[in-house]
């Protein structure tokens, strides 16, 4: 009997603590869901559309489409520092329009700007990544063509002098704990995919982007990690982008790849895929010869088949890490993730990192890159923090 | 025999008679379970408002300390937006957000002001804001790209009947302007409209700057940042420590709740005991009988106390569901009184808290355990023929008395002795709680002599039966003390709340008197400036003018900006003041000389602040002195008031802006200085006129539903002592039934019987009612003098309403009578010859 009252008792004063340690309503919830605010109403209607006529004119489009719904500057890199350490980066700026159409006077308040910065220890396996969010007003956020500059607080692209490059990247962050101040320094010319830089994205006209991409920029500078100062160099790539469109009925996502050859040569493809896998029509590339050439890539000039797989302990999502690309004529290759957790959990969840370009055995190294992977596991974005 | 039986089936024999009486009894069964239902009910409703309003607090707290660790403020103005952008840009300061707010006030409801926060979304959230309960992404899309969008609290929406879709119209500033209301969204929060910062921007400040920004910073990086706004002349203020006033302020509330939720216990306890112990007393001639079968005294006991925890279970558990229900609308008061009262975050949903449900079960179940055991005991100890006698024993009653004396003068001098000394509220709780107590326990001792008294003044009137009536009723005490100490207590509490709220009342009715004393009130809108000079010309001409005053009011600009700072300058043909305080020309001239102000006693309270002390406010250029010269009466806050002159004002705050000019108006020419002064404000954009009758009227009733809480515990309170008295009486009749057939038998008519047993029943209340009257006044003159000079710094005149101590010493008599009434119709429906045999 008084064993059972125990017994009693005992449950009774665990159901009590359970009832008293639930966790009590989150005063700091996630005030806005970011992802769903950017995405909206899917319809482009009012926006200024990406076809012809129309064309890429530099210094001039270096600076911002306000009637367009979104563009980014898209900084990614590779950095070698003292003693064989590498790191890889990725500082993006995007600017959104919520409206079409807002007045004149409500500019700030119809566009939003946001960024992504990321850093990857790939000799520690380390990978993190913040955002931030903003719109232009009191000078926090904004972006300018002549001289160029784009900034959200003191995260910054700026132009030294007059001309586009050379161009100083600015980012640091607390829970990062890193700073990178880095000088790009004129590299290759600018290479226009598509046509002429416009490059489709759906098979109807319109659903295209204005597509530019610098891609390769030496770049040296400090990266302050932890405090300590590290001299880094090495090569940086900058795509350029703005639209007005989504994505088409059916395309769940896409794969990029940027990957900078050791022969001196460039590569950038992009698949969109339907939620089986298989690659749309329009996907398509472009090389970059050595003396800065490109040659087109259509959908069926190459072949991306994904080797291996990661599964993130955070999102529980697959991620692909590890492809091997057949292409023209060229021996195939491994592109393989630097480090297999590179995984964005932001407020659109996407993999971004460092990949090594490996022959397709393994043993040799053949160039690095950065692979973009959207549009795994759940469908729904992430809440922003 | 029943004793070589096995024991379950004996107390079986038990509960079966239980059963049985209470099959035979259901009104009987009803009433007890309605009692303890009761109790329970009180004391679960007045915890979850208690809860619900420490939820409130705390979740402020908690609001507060994740949303922003400092702020940066402009004393006397704006902070300008470039300070943003260098927090950001160069300072590196990425958690921080700009805040614009103002007062706005509406074409719908023009004689209240709206708080209009604007807020960046995205920038909140690197302060870790949460931006209310703001609803879906589509919302925030339509929110930031609309033009003069605005989100409501659902009660805001419902005060002005707007829904999603209609639209604000503003009187002041921006006379006409339309506002579309996007949503009404979940927060309960009153009288503030949300929009986005660029919205409140294109409101309050056009050309630029921040009410405030909003910082989430460690302490090396205040540090590193205090010089740096200094210099542009910011101040950066800790939210911590403004927190820790504001909970400072709010625990007086709190406090205030919690001694409520006390009292409540004191009293359902009561009602508890003394239903049980009733209902056990009744049935003391079956346990006689039981007893006298062979029944063990203890299985006796054991018994009984099983059949009373079962009914407690039922009370307990209606009890409960009415509590919840009760609590319910309990929460929704509190939440506006502190809503009306102090800035506090939203608490909407009403949760059930562990702790309160198990206070309310505890005392459920242990007071009717407790009341049940000492009859229990009594019935088991008193030999068995005895106990078949149906009149109770009260032999011991003399001695029982001496030590509920002693005790009652123990707890007395302990009472006093807290109450003196109260350095702080709990102390001041407590010393009022063993008062209470204390002369609850000294009822039944001064209730005989009381009781007696009056029988002998019925006798040397002749009235026989009216000295008997009136003897048997003190020689009954014994059962009906503990309701009788019940009904004083709760009419006590009762008259003694109420003289309370009377007294308060009256002295915010005088101090609303001298502080509005102009006639009207013309406000003037925050944008567009008005200008001085000519805003003076044209009141030189208004007909039927005697005189004006002009006013600024603004929150005190000091390290924590809590309370509010209050700048006049009267026309000289008008010399007064609004501050009862400051009726002297000396003390005029002292403060139209030089740095010097006058505070409200509730900050000199909070403060400690005297005559000749010196207040440090911030100025724009730096933290200044002044001397405090006087305190003044000032309800208008409990966070405190300073005012100083005009003149001084400008002179140190280089803030040239009014919000108010008080017009006077020459005898008899009210009506044409009325209408005068209305064209006048039809000329200028976001100029009203508000007669300060209409103020006086919404002050008062902002102050009653302040006390709305305290009113329905008064009712409460009425309720106990009714079914308290009820319950005892029943008792006492039951008791006295042989009297009664043994009167019937010697010749009495119904009729008069029924007069008698209401006359006992009746004088009973009356003279507990009688003893509540000097309880009640001590009552209301403690939470006067000490309380509430402790929980708010308020002094207060005390106002003795007659009439109320009259209606309680009625109420309590009535509530006699009605319990008289039909236990007696009971009695007098047996035949004298039952009532005889049954001993």
């Amino acid at each position: 009997m008084g064993r059972w009252l125990l017994a009693l008792l005992v449950v009774g004063l665990l159901l009590s603590a359970w009832w008293l340690s639930r966790p009590a309503g989150d005063p700091v919830a996630p005030a806005v869901d970011v992802a769903s605010l950017l995405g909206g109403d899917a319809s482009p209607a009012g926006f200024r559309r990406a076809q012809a006529p129309g064309r890429i004119e530099l210094p001039r489009d270096h600076g911002p489409h306000p009637d367009y719904r979104t563009e980014w500057w898209y900084f990614t890199g590779h950095l070698d520092a003292a003693g064989g350490r590498r790191f890889g980066f990725q500082l993006t700026f995007f600017r959104h329009a919520l409206f079409p159409l807002a007045p004149a006077s409500a500019d700030s308040r119809n566009q939003l700007y946001f960024a992504h910065f990321a850093l990857t220890d790939v000799s520690r396996g380390d990978h993190r990544a913040v955002e931030r969010f903003a719109r232009p007003y009191a000078g926090i956020a904004g972006v300018q063509g002549a001289p160029f500059a784009v900034w959200l607080d003191d995260w910054s692209a700026r132009s030294d002098g007059e001309s586009f490059l050379p161009l100083s990247l600015q980012a640091g962050d607390a829970e990062l704990d890193a700073t990178l101040a880095l000088r790009l320094a004129p590299g290759k010319p600018p290479v226009f995919h598509g046509n002429a830089g416009l490059s489709a994205k759906g098979p109807e006209p319109g659903n295209a982007s204005w597509y530019y991409s610098y891609t390769r920029l030496p770049v040296s500078g400090v990266l302050l990690l932890g405090g300590e100062p590290l001299m880094v160099s090495g090569s940086a790539w900058l795509d350029r982008e703005w639209s007005s469109s989504s994505l088409p009925p059916g395309v769940v996502g896409w794969d990029w790849f940027g990957l900078q050859l050791d022969d001196g040569r460039e590569l950038m493809l992009y698949v969109l895929r339907d939620a089986q896998g298989r690659p749309q029509a329009v996907s398509a590339g472009s090389l970059v010869t050595a003396n800065g050439d490109r040659v087109p890539l259509a959908v069926q000039d190459f072949q991306l088949r994904p080797v291996a797989h990661w599964r993130s302990p955070r999102t529980g999502i697959r991620w692909p890490v590890s492809w091997r690309l057949d292409w023209l004529a060229e021996p195939s290759l491994l592109l393989r993730a630097a480090v297999a957790d590179q995984e964005q959990d932001l407020s659109v969840r996407y993999w971004e990192g460092v990949v090594d370009v490996l022959s397709v055995a393994g043993e040799r190294r053949l160039g690095r890159g950065y692979m973009e992977l959207t549009g795994y596991g759940r469908s729904q974005p992430n809440k922003a923090r | 025999m029943l004793s070589r039986r096995p024991p379950h089936y004996q107390a079986w024999l038990v509960l079966l008679a239980g059963l049985r009486f209470h099959a035979r009894h259901p009104a009987q069964l009803l009433l007890t379970i309605a009692g303890i239902a009761l109790g329970v009910a009180a004391v679960l409703a007045v915890d979850l408002a208690s809860d619900s309003a420490n939820r409130a607090f705390a979740a402020t707290a908690r609001l507060l300390r994740g949303q922003a660790s400092h702020e940066i403020v402009r004393p006397g103005g704006l902070v300008p937006e470039a300070v943003l952008a260098a927090l950001r840009r160069e300072q590196g300061i990425a958690a921080s957000a700009g805040v614009i707010e103002g007062r706005v006030r509406l074409a719908d409801d023009p004689g209240r002001a709206y708080r209009l926060v604007g807020r960046d979304p995205f920038a909140a959230t690197r302060v870790g804001a949460r931006l209310a309960p703001f609803g879906d992404a589509a919302l925030w899309r339509r929110l930031l790209a609309t033009a003069d969008a605005v989100l409501l609290p659902a009660p805001v929406a419902q005060a002005l009947a707007l829904n999603a879709g209609d639209e604000l119209v503003l009187a002041d500033p921006w006379p006409g302007r339309r506002l579309p209301v996007l949503a009404v969204i979940d927060d309960d929060r009153q009288r503030l409209i949300h929009a986005d910062l660029l919205t409140a921007r294109e409101l309050f400040a056009p050309g630029g700057g921040f009410s405030r920004i909003d910082l989430r910073i460690d302490e090396r990086s205040a540090a590193r940042l205090r010089p740096w706004l200094e210099r542009q002349g910011l101040v950066l203020r800790s939210v911590p420590e403004r927190l820790a006033q504001l909970t400072g302020m709010s625990r007086a509330f709190r406090v205030n709740l919690q001694a409520l939720s006390l009292l409540t216990l004191v009293l359902g306890g009561f009602l508890v005991y003394s239903t049980v112990a009733f209902a056990v007393v009744r049935r003391r001639e079956i346990f006689g009988l039981l007893r006298g079968l062979g029944l063990a005294r203890r299985q006796l006991q054991l018994a009984v106390l099983a059949e009373t925890a079962a009914l407690a279970l039922a009370g307990v558990a209606l009890g409960l569901a009415g509590g919840i229900v009760l609590g319910s609308g309990l929460v929704r008061l509190v939440l506006r009184t502190i809503s009306d009262l102090y800035l506090v975050a939203a608490v909407n949903e009403f949760t059930l808290s562990v702790a309160a449900l198990a206070k309310a079960v505890m005392l459920g179940t242990g007071a009717a355990l407790a009341a049940a055991l000492l009859p229990a005991t009594e019935a088991a100890l008193t030999p068995p023929a005895e106990a078949m006698h149906r009149s109770a024993p009260l032999r011991r009653a003399p001695r029982r008395y001496r030590q509920l004396l002693l005790l009652a003068l123990v707890g007395l001098a302990a009472a006093a002795a807290l109450l003196a000394t109260a350095p702080a509220l709990p102390f001041a709780f407590a010393g009022l709680f063993l008062l209470l107590v204390a002369l609850a326990l000294a009822v039944p001792p001064a209730l005989a002599p009381m009781l007696r008294g009056c029988g002998r003044l019925l006798a040397r009137f002749g009235s026989l039966t009216g000295a008997w009536a009136a003897r048997g009723a003190a020689a009954q005490l014994v059962r009906t003390g503990p309701a009788a100490a019940a009904l004083m207590l709760a009419v006590a509490t009762f008259s003694g709340i109420g003289l309370m709220i009377g007294s308060f009342r009256s002295s915010v009715g005088i101090w609303l008197d001298y502080s509005l004393d102009a006639d009207l009130l013309l406000r003037l809108p925050a944008a567009p400036g008005v200008d001085e000079q000519s805003l003076l010309d044209e009141l030189r001409e208004l007909p039927g003018l005697a005189g004006w005053r002009l006013d600024r009011r603004r929150p005190l600009p000091d390290a924590a900006g809590l309370g509010s700072l209050r700048a006049v300058r009267s026309d000289p043909r008008h010399g007064r003041w609004p501050l009862s305080a400051v009726p002297r020309a000396e003390l005029l001239r002292s403060l139209a000389a030089g740095p010097a102000v006058i505070v409200s006693e509730s900050l000199a309270s909070k403060r400690g602040l005297r005559a000749g002390d010196r207040l440090t406010l911030l100025t724009p250029s730096g933290a200044r002195d002044f001397e405090v010269l006087a305190e003044f009466v000032d309800y208008s806050s409990d966070l405190g008031t300073v005012a100083m002159d005009l003149d001084v004002y400008r002179r140190y705050f280089g803030d040239r802006a009014l919000d108010s000019v008080g017009l006077f108006a020459r005898p008899g020419s009210e009506q044409q200085l009325a209408r005068a002064a209305a064209e006048l404000a039809a000329r200028h954009r976001g100029m009203r006129v508000i007669s300060t009758d209409f103020l006086r009227d919404i002050s008062l009733a902002v102050f009653d539903r302040t006390f709305t809480i305290t009113e329905v515990l008064r009712l409460i309170a009425g309720l106990v002592a009714v079914i308290a008295i009820v319950n005892a009486l029943q008792a006492q009749r039951l008791d006295s039934a042989r009297e009664t057939a043994v009167m019937r038998a010697l010749g009495l008519a119904p009729g008069q019987l029924l007069r008698l047993s209401l006359f006992q029943s009746g004088l009973l209340g009356a003279c507990s009612g009688l003893l509540a009257v000097p309880v009640g006044l001590l009552l209301a003159w403690l939470l006067i003098a000490i309380v509430n000079r402790l929980a708010f710094g308020w002094s207060m005149g005390f106002a003795v309403d007659v009439g109320l101590l009259v209606d309680s010493v009625l109420l309590a008599a009535l509530a006699g009578l009605l319990a008289g009434w039909w236990p007696a119709r009971q009695a007098l429906r047996w035949p004298p010859a039952r009532g005889l045999r049954e001993f």
